[in-house]
């Protein structure tokens, strides 16, 4: 059976960063963390049957959880599971839309977080995502496999701390899109997939 | 692609909000199957979700209604012969009075040819194609496709919607339509 595309790039890339991990962490030096945002979903599909369409994903509600773990030096491991879900719909060239079903979009990542300025901590991030349809339809049909994505992070946060480590957070990501029905209907290329969130990230659990 | 509008050059699609569309099927023998069968092989032709449909139970509350004609063949593993024409549909749209809309569900009848003595699964390969075809029609393909690998031929060889088919109901749904649905 032919491994999932995706699969090879995040496991090794988590075996990079937990070799950077030289000790298990102190639990006082772990973090519980959240986020709820609105992301925004760059086109998935451009076609043009009669006239152009476009595929794209509405603004998504998201919740994050993750733990952050202590590394050498300013460095700290980010361990992420992220949840979004909105409807996808076709958009027309004259400005109409319809809805083909709704999208759950799931991934699981790691990055490395440190701060940048009293105010400012920056995250890079990989994983794999995938894309859950409500229903097997249309360019859904034949299913959508694990695709890997990168990840750009930014909190910002009062230089003293807020309570509970409040913070704006405005992220970013890309990944690759293509499933096999728009590969079996002639799409070669995937599509490259960027998405763009901001919400709050706000600290679930502190060890002291 | 084919031609899909009428012989005076009218189209006809499901507009968005009137999926999924409705079918009824005469619950007789398998036709419920052979209905729920060919509305999935139309609905996976669509990449962008342009048509949806759906069983009924409810003739009065249907968009299409399915039945025999008259004889109603015996449930049967289909043949994997060559296909024979064992069968025959005939489906009805039926315009108002200002030839602009349908005034009243689709109505498709199948039926089984006896000319000839077929064995129960010729019979049954026959209905998935013919099915499959007259189904076309109630999704607005209104005239016979010339190419004889479309299931959409006078008498359907292939045994499921061919790329012609597909590329064909895609443009049909990305063309405005002259004529409205039947009234929901």
């Amino acid at each position: 059976m032919k491994a999932p595309p995706a699969a090879g790039l995040p496991v090794g890339v988590v075996w990079s960063l937990l070799a950077l991990c030289p000790t298990i962490p102190l639990q006082g030096q772990v973090v519980i963390h959240t986020a709820v945002a609105a992301r925004y979903t760059s086109t998935l599909v451009h076609d043009s049957i009669v006239a152009p369409l476009d595929v794209r994903a509405d603004i998504a509600p998201s919740l994050t959880a993750g733990a952050e773990l202590p590394l050498t030096g300013p460095w700290r491991l980010d361990l992420l599971v992220d949840l979004s879900t909105s409807p996808v719909r076709r958009h027309l060239a004259d400005g109409s839309s319809a809805p083909i079903t709704r999208l759950w979009m799931l991934e699981v990542g790691i990055g490395l977080r440190r701060q940048l300025e009293p105010w400012l901590t920056g995250r890079l991030a990989v994983g794999a995502l995938k894309y859950l349809p409500a229903s097997s339809i249309g360019l859904f049909r034949d299913g959508v496999s694990i695709t890997p994505y990168g990840a750009l992070a930014f909190d910002i946060a009062p230089p003293h701390g807020a309570p509970r480590g409040l913070a704006l957070e405005l992220a970013g990501d890309v990944h690759r899109f293509l499933t096999p029905a728009l590969r079996n209907d002639g799409f070669v290329d995937p599509r490259l997939v960027y998405r763009l969130s901001a919400g709050v990230r706000f600290d679930l659990w502190r060890a002291r | 692609m084919y031609v899909f509008a009428d012989a005076f050059g009218d189209v006809f699609h499901w507009p968005t909000d009137r999926l999924p569309v409705r079918f009824f099927a005469d619950s007789r023998s398998n036709m419920p199957a052979l209905v729920a069968d060919a509305v999935t092989a139309w609905e996976r032709q669509f990449l962008y979700g342009e048509f949806r449909g759906v069983m009924v139970h409810d003739s009065t509350a249907a968009d299409v209604i399915v039945h025999w004609a008259d004889s109603v063949p015996p449930a049967a593993e289909p043949d994997q012969g060559p296909p024979v024409d064992a069968c025959g549909g005939l489906t009805q749209g039926v315009l108002d009075s200002s030839g602009q809309a349908f005034a009243a569900p689709f109505e498709t009848q199948i039926s089984i040819l006896t000319g000839t003595v077929y064995s129960a699964g010729q019979v049954q390969a026959c209905l998935r194609r013919v099915v499959i075809h007259e189904l076309g029609h109630t999704l607005g393909i209104l005239r016979e496709a010339p190419d004889t690998q479309a299931i959409m031929y006078v008498t359907p060889r292939v045994r499921l919607p061919a790329a012609i088919d597909r590329r064909t109901m895609e443009v049909l749904y990305h063309t405005t339509a002259t004529l409205a649905p039947p009234p929901p």
